[in-house]
């Protein structure tokens, strides 16, 4: 479904991801883990269109990516920056207007349920807040595959507890494809079905989580243990 | 074109601040010349120049609008550009905003434009209607091809910093500018080919005025609209035409497939 093919992604002098090779299947919930810069946000971006490889290819379902993949690709950015004059609701409808794919009813069953208020202006928003608009914004879309950038950092324990189990309720593990890179590997590891780990820019392994547990005894963060000390 | 439209209705809250800027700025303006002529009763000759001079000044709305806007993005361009739609619509929902609140904004100023005019414009009516549609229509057309060449300026800055900073990419944006201007309006448009390829379909428009002259003096200020005979080439229109249109379609590739998030 999504495939990396020899991408290399440098910034002038600085290399932020090295001759990855890389495919991912739909109907996987996808951890991508490993330390501050190391490439994960790059990763993300070149799946979304909105940077391109300064070698090599993304392909989604054969078809080599551009910014315009975006009808394909449901993107949660690492910032929250939104159009601080709308409201929770007129975000949301906005949303719907510019993607063909969005569910109205599901984005307001997912609001209801991360108790959003609707009518708050989004520039009123805490950060927690706009994290769960985020995941709303995110998960609505019914695309093949959804990307997301650390949707649980800087957010409080209960807020990051009702994101991964809205992940786990409002994702069609059946049909789509979900990446998520986070820091929080403890509080995600039980939705993951697969693992990636980035070092330096370079993919240095991908796993089946529960063929990591049966057959190594070991969690992620003991696998990533091995990997990063 | 319906995820469009709700674009378009996206940049009016957008770009808003821009036209009540406009608006309150020619208000204040309105004011503190209408105040300060008042006791010297020039208060309608004052309100005509003001008229006149800040819609000359609407020149620079749609570059001014457009940058405010695409600044705005910059701050959210994962939003903006993760969208599937073409980077030409993305703009155009950007350009159709920005002319609506400079017309709307231009139809105020003109107003006191018109009533103020009337106090030391000596004109037939038909003459006056006939130079204020002229301008009018030249003030947005003008603006709106001013803004093309700005969108292309932003979008390169946006494009160059990816390789340096904001303030070396806005530099070099700024030295490119005026080197293209030198170029296109100092070398090109003068060139006998230039002349060749947009001097033609003349059209005569009899007399227009095209500048105020002041006579001030202790006790009086005497203010005379002047002009003369003028014709335009509709070759001009069009090259100048075709010029924004691959202005804009160039800023539209390089934000589709260049600029990076």
């Amino acid at each position: 479904m999504i495939e990396f093919k020899n991408v290399t992604k440098r910034y002038m002098t600085k290399t932020a991801l090295r001759d990855v090779d890389l495919k991912l299947d739909k109907g996987k919930i996808i951890g991508l883990v490993g330390l501050n810069g190391a490439g994960k946000s790059t990763m993300m971006k070149l799946i979304a269109g909105l940077i391109n490889p300064s070698k090599g290819s993304v392909e989604l379902d054969g078809e080599k990516v551009t910014r315009r993949i975006a009808s394909k690709v449901s993107y949660l950015s690492e910032l929250d920056e939104y159009y601080s004059f709308y409201s929770v609701q007129q975000t949301i409808d906005f949303f719907a207007t510019q993607f063909p794919d969005f569910n109205k009813e599901k984005a307001e069953e997912i609001r209801a349920y991360m108790n959003l208020d609707a009518n708050t202006k989004v520039k009123h928003l805490s950060k927690g807040n706009r994290g769960r608009l985020k995941i709303i914004l995110t998960l609505s879309r019914e695309v093949p595959v959804l990307l997301m950038d650390e949707p649980l950092s800087g957010l409080d324990p209960l807020v990051r507890d009702s994101i991964v189990k809205g992940l786990i309720t409002f994702v069609d593990t059946e049909r789509q494809l979900v990446l998520l890179s986070t820091h929080q590997i403890m509080e995600v590891e039980m939705i993951l079905d697969e693992v990636i780990a980035i070092k330096d820019g370079e993919l240095v392994d991908h796993r089946n989580v529960e063929e990591l547990r049966y057959d190594e005894q070991k969690g992620i963060l003991e696998w990533m243990s091995s990997i990063y000390e | 074109m319906k995820a469009w439209l709700a674009l378009v209705k996206k940049e009016f809250r957008v770009g808003l601040p821009i036209m009540l800027l406009a608006i309150v700025l020619f208000l204040v303006g309105l004011v503190v010349v209408t105040v300060s002529t008042y006791r010297f009763g020039y208060a309608w000759d004052a309100v005509g120049i003001i008229g006149l001079a800040w819609g000359g000044g609407h020149f620079f709305f749609m570059a001014i609008y457009m940058l405010y806007s695409l600044g705005v993005e910059r701050k959210r361009l994962h939003l903006w550009l993760h969208n599937p739609m073409h980077a030409s619509g993305l703009l155009a929902a950007k350009l159709v905003t920005g002319t609506v609140y400079m017309i709307i904004s231009l139809l105020i100023v003109s107003i006191a434009a018109y009533v103020g005019g009337l106090n030391f414009v000596a004109f037939s009516d038909g003459t006056w209607f006939k130079i204020g549609m002229i301008a009018f229509v030249h003030v947005i057309a003008l603006s709106i091809d001013f803004s093309v060449y700005v969108i292309l300026a932003y979008v390169v800055f946006l494009l160059l910093g990816r390789y340096m900073s904001s303030f070396l990419s806005g530099t070099v944006v700024f030295i490119g500018w005026w080197v293209f201007v030198y170029l296109y309006f100092g070398l090109f448009s003068q060139s006998q080919f230039y002349t060749a390829i947009s001097e033609w379909g003349r059209i005569d428009l009899g007399f227009v005025a095209n500048s105020l002259h002041f006579d001030i003096s202790i006790t009086e200020a005497l203010i005379n609209m002047q002009g003369e005979e003028m014709s335009i080439y509709v070759g001009y229109y069009i090259v100048e035409l075709i010029t924004i249109l691959i202005i804009y379609f160039i800023a539209s590739w390089l934000l589709d497939k260049k600029v990076e998030v």
